[in-house]
């Protein structure tokens, strides 16, 4: 018996249109407010104008993954917080792409109101930041250091009770 | 291209709030944008000390509630001492600091709870439970990482290492190589504090 899954259509801001499931399209908490506010279905396509298609398709992938995820709460903001570099071992490889498409789906996540994958998106960056000093930090993520020596240096000599000793 | 330092001002907050003080630290010493953002300037005097730096604004902010401190001279808090005969209790001196901006963000930051929780409560023990305190911070590793002198029995002990010791939730003090235990009770807490001559 061939399932009734309700579908909608999204336009990326490269102008490519895709069908997705409402369910889940709807984990984004922008779409389902504005599926909501025009009630009824939908038969016009949802112009998605902050996000391109090789973005989109990532963000639906993990949309699809998580769809049947419990939506998010406040006290789950908390929890996450409290263990935050648990990160779900298919998330992590979800995860796996390079930095320009990592910080594309942490705003696609932003725009588009995914509470979850912000946070998996925040908690990866995090990780990445961990265990590195901070001319390591500055490498990973190709960061200009624009002190000039003498406030590099008082700004390390500041900090220097927190270095690993 | 999107980068680190293409993500609006929020998600760079958001991804530090999930580092532990000393990345925190790391990053903040990255780059110009990034030392700003993690090192807000004191509401009261409005300089930007390093707020994670020994709760130097934090310390500073609270010289504006009368007779908790004896604060004279704006932003060097950390060379303030304490009073005991002005303070009118740990506890109260922590409601003024949990209602302090800086202190909201530096909770913040060592990743405890939201801040909306921490500006409404008024006991340290529902802000700070013993889960979070195995996660946020080793208990000793703060007084073994800081250069900060030796806990010793000055009586001019500054009072932000009573305050660090109830903020980071520590059960234990090291006081010449004697270990004290912080109890939950604020008063007995500073009863132990003024047996041992830290207060």
């Amino acid at each position: 018996m061939a399932t009734d899954t309700q579908t909608i259509r999204l336009t990326t801001s490269d102008n490519v249109e895709m069908t997705v499931e409402r369910a889940v399209a709807e984990r984004s908490i922008l779409i389902k407010n504005l599926l909501e506010d025009l009630g009824g279905e939908q038969t016009e396509s949802i112009p998605v104008p902050n996000v391109a298609e090789p973005v989109m398709k990532k963000v639906i992938e993990w949309c699809e993954h998580h769809k049947k995820d419990p939506p998010t709460t406040q006290d789950d903001d908390s929890d996450s917080r409290k263990k935050s570099t648990d990160i779900d071992e298919w998330d992590q490889k979800f995860m796996q792409v390079d930095q320009e498409m990592l910080f594309e789906i942490i705003l696609a996540a932003n725009y588009l109101d995914i509470k979850a994958l912000l946070d998996v998106g925040c908690k990866t960056v995090a990780n990445m930041i961990k265990g590195k000093s901070p001319d390591e930090i500055r490498k990973t993520f190709n960061i200009q250091n624009d002190f000039t020596p003498e406030e590099e240096d008082q700004i390390r000599r500041e900090n220097e009770w927190a270095e690993d000793r | 291209m999107a980068t680190l330092e293409r993500l609006p001002t929020e998600l760079l907050l958001l991804i530090i709030s999930h580092l532990h003080l000393r990345k925190f630290v790391s990053f903040a010493q990255t780059s110009r944008r990034h030392y700003t953002l993690c090192t807000p300037e004191c509401l009261i005097c409005k300089s930007k000390r390093a707020h994670y730096r020994k709760n130097a604004s934090v310390w500073t902010c609270i010289s504006e509630y009368p007779g908790i401190v004896n604060a004279r001279e704006g932003c060097r808090g950390l060379e303030y001492n304490f009073a005991p005969q002005k303070c009118y209790g740990i506890l109260q001196l922590l409601n003024a600091l949990l209602h302090n901006l800086e202190l909201r963000e530096y909770v913040m930051y060592l990743q405890l709870r939201s801040p909306q929780t921490c500006l409404n409560s008024v006991n340290i023990r529902d802000v700070y439970n013993d889960e979070d305190m195995d996660e946020v911070w080793p208990s000793e590793e703060i007084f073994e990482s800081a250069p900060m002198e030796s806990l010793d029995t000055n009586r001019e002990t500054p009072l932000w290492k009573c305050v660090v010791v109830l903020l980071l939730g520590l059960r234990e003090l090291v006081v010449d190589g004697k270990r004290i235990k912080v109890t939950h009770t604020e008063n007995l807490l500073v009863d132990k504090l003024q047996r041992t001559g830290i207060l």
